[in-house]
Formats: structure tokens, C-alpha cells, sequence
């Protein structure tokens, strides 16, 4: 009996051996990503040091083909806009740098948000200094509406928050469905900022700020510090509930707010408790608020995706575990996502990018992937950033794909690697994304500016 | 680079000296709230290094003020690591962290330092490249590249909050 067990067990493995598909992982320089995955542009600058690319943004609308790109310390502390118009060959338009760069002590331009107002169009571009000058600044505003003509472009503002120094990390903007473009913006504080752009466009001293979001956590120091409030977020429309929703990542948990009411959030649900997580980075969530996509920043830790259903539509008050998990590599350290439903793309640093698909969300599938770095394994981001040496590399993990964007109207992928700069690419088969191709409100971090998000519902 | 005199250190040193030896000391002109603090290169200039000594100026009354009261301070230059360009000099200027006002404090001598006085504690110190004919005017900054700076303590009062990858980071 014992031998015909172990035959069975012998003739069901090298089944499965046999049935395997090819092996889903590995990138190399030869073979940099899968076959239905293709790289068809490559910009950068020519300027700046090794390390000089944080996140981007690309523009929706047809006849705007602009990337804005985040740039990072030494001389680059700023944004560059880039034509994409031929996608095959990126062209750099027009640079802002901050003033004094060498005496703006910390990394500089973060994230890259635009947005569109009266007919106008703007880019945002956060900021993050810890010392010299400019500690209170946390955003630039520009009016790029005369795009590609770069004399166009002008500065129209600074957003300063001096009772939280040290600038936003990260920012998303959003068109609330009382018409306004709300601007979201971390904080060193344990709260959101959110700021009514209209009312900054006017002049408002206190550059629109209409409320805060509150972190609720009652954690002690994380493992990373003293770090406190949120890291990053996603804001979209429920559509069931009819509300606007901040999906807010703050760092030892998810936290859900209705922000209709921009004066008066009120908090949903929580993703707190969950295995392994100590680190909530990113949340993206499916067009009906079902589904959540949840990340963490550091090695050994996959992607989690959550049932929010429960939560925001079922009442429950805390969700403490994952509904599943997805890696590529058990190394990888992802960063970004940007959900296009059933697809999740993500920016994964060393490991480039990657696709999945969560039409199962208990079972989700690889898709694709492309890597965007090749440097030595240990090589990244110095801990100090530099700023003891005078040179930003050293052993971390915070290098390769840092942003990723996701062009709606024709399926473009746009991704920012903090060495190689633009890398513009097109995966088989996706060609666009309309959620009504998938039985979904066209809901993803794409805005409707002219319409507002309840017009994103069929 | 100098040893640790101005360390706290050498500030228990001193207290361990009794009562009649801080008389003496500070009588002579001992440094009254001393402060050193590092000069960092710029990105590009790795090798180049720097220190800064800021400590109240020497006064047989204890606190040397100007005639506006304002408390004064040596601050000594030394840098390290910086290479010889021909027909230019590397320039020392101090301002505060909102780079207003500035100053031009001099220039580094072949043995790369400089002194000189300031009424400020809470500063920056920046140190340029520049051309060697170059005269600085009142109210004049620096020109050429910023190859090195430092924060004095009163100056370095931020938060490092936020995220894992800026705990350690230095000003």
C-alpha cells in the first residue's frame, strides 16, 4: 500500500509538472519582462544624480499628451513636464527647480497630482524639506493650460502648512461631488489636510483648507519611528452609498472616511490588526467599494487584498484580516497601484512593475510584468539620502519603479523609475479602460473634472 | 579638525573642576554656550568636509553684546577636502534657514579656515566656489557653487517626521 501511495503522489506531481505554465518571475536584462508586456519609450532628463525620479502623473484627455515627473535631490529638486505625444520618443518640455536646491534639506519633489478648474488646467507638485528653507511648503501650484508651449507654463501658488513642517509626501486630487477640486495632503501631523483648489486659485489666505482628516490610531511607535498620521491615499465615489470615500493608508492601518462633508469626515471602517502589516503604505479600491488592494513598504510583504464590502457598505467597524495575498517574487517590495478592474498595476521598485488580476478577488492571477531597474541588488536610496556625503546611493531597498499611472482613454502605462526616468509601455489586449467594460461605474483615480464623480456612475 | 573641547564631554570635564576653576575660566573667556557642528558636501562634492565652532565672543563682563544688545559670537570655518581651482576661492556665507538676510563672512585661507564675528545663532553656514577677483558688495550672495553647508543647533529645530526613509536624515 505504502509504494502505491507514494506512486500516486509521484504520478500527480509530474502531472502538475507537466501542466505548469512557464515560470512567472525572474526578470533579466535579456528578457526584462513577459511577452505580452512591451516597452515602446524611454526619457530621462540627462540631468540629476543617479537617484533623481520619485512619482508621475499622466493627463487623461486626448489632446493633452503630458507626464509630469517628481524630482528628487541635488540640483533636481523639482518637477519636469514631458511630451508624450509620440510615445516612442518622450520629449522634455519645460523644468522648475526649487530656489537654492544645495540649501533645501530633504528630497524634494514628492508626488505629482493635476487637476482641472474653469477651463484651466494645473499640475501640483508636492515638495518635502526638513531643514533650511521652505520646511512649511508642501505644494507649488502651476497653471499648464498653454501646454506645449513651456513660456506658458506659470507658477500660480505655494501651499504652505507651518503647523505641520516638513512639507506632503504624498497628495491626490479629487473632484468632490459638490463640484469642487479637493486637494488631499499628507501631513506631519496626525491628520490630512484638505484644501478646496478653487478657493486657493482665488487667493484664499489659508489656501483653501476646508477641514482634516483625523488619523484615529491609537498606536505607539511604529517600528519605523515616530511617525505619525497617513502616508498616502485614494479618494473615489461609493457608488452605493452615494458618497465620496478617502481610502487613507496610516501606517498601522487603513483607515475609511466619508468626507462628503470636507468639514466633517467621519470615519467608516478601519483595516487594523491585520498579520504582518505595520506598515499600511497604499489602498486602492474597486469601482463599487467592494474590493480593496492594500500595500505595505518593505521586503517579504505582498500585496493584500481586503473585503471592504463589509466595512463600507455591511457597517462593520474594523477588518482585521486579508481576503487574500498576491507576489510575484517573496523579495519583492511594492510601492504604488493603480487599479484599472480586474487589473492592479504596480510600481514594485527593484522588481519594475507588475499586473495582476483580481476578478477573483479570493484568487488572484498574474498577468504581466516588466522590470525598469538592473542595478546591483543592494544599491538604493542612502539612508541619510546623501546628505552626509554629498552621494545619495547607498544599500537600501528604495530604488527602480517608484510611480505608475495608467492613461484611461487608450490603456498607456506610465511608469517612473527613481534611475532609468520615463518608461512608457503597452501590455496586449489592453487598449483602454472604461469600467462599463467590465460591469463597473467608471470609477479609478482618473477625475472627471467637468462632470464630477456622481457622473461616472451609468 | 579640532578635538572635543566644545563637546559635552569636555563640558562634564569642566564641571568636575570645581567651582574656583569655572571662575577662572570663565573670567579668561572660557566659551559660554559652545556649539560645533559639521559642514556637509554638496551632492557632487563627495570628499569635501567640514566644521563650524560658534561660541560667544570674549568680554571681561561675561556676555559680549554689540551696541544694539545683541549677544556676539566667533564663528570659526575649517574645511577639508576641497580642491585647488586656479583663480578661484572658496567663500564662507552665513544666513539664516529662510536665507534672509545674508552675509559675507570671508574667505578661506590656504590653510582652510577662516574666522569672524556674527550676531546670530541660529544660522546657516555656506560655503561657495567663486572667482578669486570677485568683490562682494553689502547684501551680495554667493555666485558659484554651494560645495558645502551646516546648521547651527538653533537652526536644526524640525521635526524629522513622516517616513521610514527620513529618520535618519542629517541636516
Amino acid at each position: 500500500m505504502r509504494t502505491m501511495r507514494f506512486g500516486w503522489i509521484g504520478v500527480a506531481a509530474i502531472g502538475l509538472l507537466v501542466a505548469a505554465p512557464a515560470a512567472f518571475g525572474q526578470a533579466t536584462e535579456d528578457e526584462p519582462g513577459t511577452e505580452n508586456m512591451k516597452l515602446i519609450g524611454q526619457h530621462h532628463a540627462g540631468d540629476g544624480l543617479e537617484i533623481s525620479y520619485t512619482d508621475v502623473e499622466v493627463e487623461q484627455e486626448p489632446g493633452r499628451p503630458y507626464a509630469y515627473l517628481a524630482r528628487v535631490l541635488g540640483p533636481t529638486k523639482g518637477m519636469d513636464i514631458v511630451s508624450i505625444e509620440d510615445p516612442s520618443n518622450p520629449e522634455l518640455l519645460y523644468q522648475w527647480r526649487i530656489e537654492d536646491p544645495e540649501l533645501h534639506i530633504g528630497l524634494g519633489g514628492m508626488d505629482t497630482k493635476y487637476f482641472k478648474h474653469d477651463g484651466r488646467y494645473y499640475v501640483i507638485q508636492s515638495l518635502q524639506f526638513f531643514g533650511g528653507p521652505d520646511t512649511d511648503l508642501g505644494a507649488v501650484v502651476f497653471d499648464v493650460t498653454g501646454l506645449p508651449d513651456a513660456s506658458t507654463v506659470k507658477e500660480v501658488g505655494r501651499i504652505h502648512a507651518p503647523d505641520t513642517p516638513t512639507g506632503f509626501h504624498n497628495i491626490w486630487a479629487y473632484k468632490h461631488s459638490s463640484g469642487k477640486p479637493i486637494l488631499v495632503a499628507t501631513t506631519s501631523g496626525p491628520h490630512a489636510n484638505l484644501y478646496d483648489l478653487s478657493a486657493f486659485l482665488d487667493g484664499a489666505e489659508d489656501y483653501g483648507l476646508i477641514g482634516r482628516v483625523p488619523w484615529p490610531s491609537t498606536a505607539m511607535d511604529s517600528p519605523f519611528g515616530s511617525m505619525v498620521g497617513y502616508h498616502d491615499f485614494y479618494v473615489a465615489w461609493d457608488p452605493e452609498g452615494e458618497r465620496d470615500i478617502l481610502y487613507g493608508s496610516g501606517l498601522d492601518g487603513y483607515y475609511i472616511y466619508d468626507i462628503t462633508d470636507p468639514s466633517d469626515p467621519e470615519l467608516i471602517t478601519s483595516i487594523v490588526g491585520v498579520m504582518g502589516v505595520t506598515l499600511a503604505h497604499t489602498l486602492t479600491a474597486t469601482p463599487d467599494a467592494k474590493i480593496g488592494v492594500g500595500q505595505t513598504e518593505y521586503k517579504y510583504s505582498p500585496i493584500r487584498i481586503y473585503d471592504l464590502d463589509q466595512g463600507i457598505h455591511g457597517g462593520q467597524e474594523r477588518i482585521t484580516s486579508e481576503l487574500s495575498a498576491w507576489t510575484r517574487s517573496y523579495k519583492a517590495l511594492s510601492h504604488n497601484n493603480e487599479m484599472r478592474y480586474p487589473y492592479v498595476f504596480v510600481s514594485s521598485y527593484k522588481d519594475g512593475i507588475d499586473v495582476f488580476d483580481i476578478s477573483d478577488p479570493e484568487d488572484p492571477q498574474d498577468v504581466a510584468y516588466y522590470d525598469t531597474y538592473f542595478g546591483p541588488e543592494k544599491e538604493g536610496l542612502a539612508n541619510d539620502l546623501g546628505l552626509t556625503t554629498g552621494n545619495p546611493v547607498g544599500e537600501s531597498d528604495f530604488n527602480g519603479a517608484f510611480g505608475i499611472d495608467v492613461r484611461n482613454y487608450d490603456g498607456l502605462i506610465v511608469v517612473s523609475d527613481m534611475v532609468t526616468g520615463l518608461s512608457l509601455m503597452r501590455m496586449d489586449g489592453f487598449e483602454g479602460w472604461h469600467g462599463s467594460d467590465h460591469g463597473m461605474p467608471n470609477i479609478s483615480s482618473v477625475q472627471d473634472w467637468d462632470h464630477g464623480p456622481q457622473g461616472l456612475v451609468p | 579638525m579640532r578635538g572635543s573641547i566644545f563637546s559635552r564631554g569636555g563640558g562634564v570635564a569642566l564641571f568636575g573642576a570645581g567651582p574656583p576653576v569655572l571662575l577662572w575660566l570663565a573670567l579668561a573667556g572660557a566659551p559660554v554656550f559652545p556649539d560645533q557642528f559639521p559642514l556637509f558636501p554638496t551632492m557632487g562634492n563627495e570628499g569635501a568636509s567640514g566644521m563650524a565652532y560658534l561660541k560667544q565672543s570674549w568680554s571681561p563682563f561675561g556676555v559680549s553684546v554689540d551696541e544694539d544688545g545683541r549677544v556676539q559670537y566667533d564663528l570659526e570655518v575649517e574645511v577639508a577636502g576641497l580642491p585647488e581651482v586656479e583663480g578661484e576661492v572658496y567663500r564662507v556665507w552665513i544666513t539664516t534657514p529662510r536665507l534672509d538676510p545674508i552675509a559675507h563672512l570671508g574667505t578661506i585661507d590656504r590653510a582652510g579656515s577662516l574666522a569672524g564675528t556674527t550676531n546670530w545663532h541660529q544660522l546657516m553656514v555656506v560655503v561657495s566656489r567663486e572667482p578669486a577677483d570677485r568683490v562682494v558688495a553689502e547684501g551680495e550672495r554667493w555666485s558659484g557653487p554651494i560645495v558645502l553647508r551646516g546648521f547651527s543647533a538653533g537652526a536644526r529645530v524640525t521635526p524629522l517626521a513622516q517616513h521610514s526613509l527620513f529618520q535618519q536624515t542629517p541636516m
